[in-house]
């Protein structure tokens, strides 16, 4: 399975998250990651804590709520370092939560990514 | 307006988006240390394209530009010391503290500012070097502490 990293700002990825699973039911093998208060260092630390908890999940996609947000720089320098293991996903909606939890069992990274990318720009009209 | 701003999150949300957009600045000037090119290419990648980005290696000792309407961004407190003195010719409206999170052996000032003694001391040093506003202010709107009365609270 997929593991799945969700950041942002202030209670973003929580909420967004817990919003998701109201709709879905409680999902498992995902990790929340607010940047409150939190040095470039120290996200970097808590994204790589994750990946080395979590080893058994092959791959893991880390969501970011905006490209350009002091989330961004620590994901990327995560991403150099794990290439083939971390997707990155930047600006993610609702529609790409649901389908991410959905999907994530029945599709191989590149697969959802393509899939997460077309379902988040349908998810706005 | 020329602002001065300390951040070692260096440019990110607050910074592209309330700062920069928010006050319609034109220029971001980011003062580093021999910072490797991919990743100021990832912070030039963060700016839109009318944002014009200049980034300087204080260990090159180039000149500083001088851009009206602009906010120059370093990422600690050591960095903007070391230039302090070519800083206080450009004459900026206001010295920010705008975040300094990491928090291993430096004493908590604010909930986005730690400092050390030796931090504390500089920026000190640095506000009447510059004799700019000094602040502590995640952003334009966000509330604005004295930082200058903070710091010396706990020296």
């Amino acid at each position: 399975m997929i593991y799945g990293i969700f950041t942002g700002h202030s209670n973003f990825a929580l909420n967004a998250v817990e919003s998701a699973e109201k709709i879905i039911g409680v999902q498992n093998n995902y990790s929340t990651i607010s940047n409150k208060d939190m040095s470039s260092d120290e996200i970097f630390k808590m994204i790589q804590d994750i990946l080395e908890k979590n080893s058994q999940n092959s791959d893991v996609f880390i969501f970011i709520d905006f490209y350009g947000s002091s989330i961004s720089l620590p994901s990327v320098r995560i991403k150099q370092m794990n290439d083939s293991r971390v997707t990155l996903v930047f600006g993610y909606n609702m529609p790409m939560i649901l389908d991410f939890f959905i999907h994530r069992t029945k599709k191989n990274p590149l697969e959802l990514q393509s899939k997460l990318i077309e379902v988040g720009r349908m998810g706005i009209r | 307006m020329k602002i001065l701003r300390i951040d070692d999150r260096l440019i990110h949300g607050q910074v592209i988006v309330g700062w920069v957009k928010k006050l319609g600045l034109d220029s971001l000037i980011l003062l580093h240390k021999s910072m490797d090119n991919d990743i100021i290419e990832l912070y030039a990648g963060m700016l839109e394209n009318e944002v014009d980005f200049k980034p300087v290696n204080i260990e090159e000792n180039t000149e500083i530009p001088v851009k009206i309407n602009s906010i120059y961004i370093a990422g600690s407190i050591g960095t903007v010391y070391e230039i302090k003195d070519k800083l206080a010719a450009l004459k900026f409206d206001i010295f920010n503290i705008g975040g300094l999170r990491t928090k291993e052996s430096k004493i908590k000032l604010l909930d986005f500012v730690y400092m050390d003694k030796v931090e504390m001391q500089k920026t000190l040093e640095i506000s009447v070097v510059l004799k700019s506003r000094t602040n502590a202010q995640e952003l334009p709107e966000s509330e604005n502490f004295n930082i200058l009365k903070i710091i010396k609270e706990h020296l």
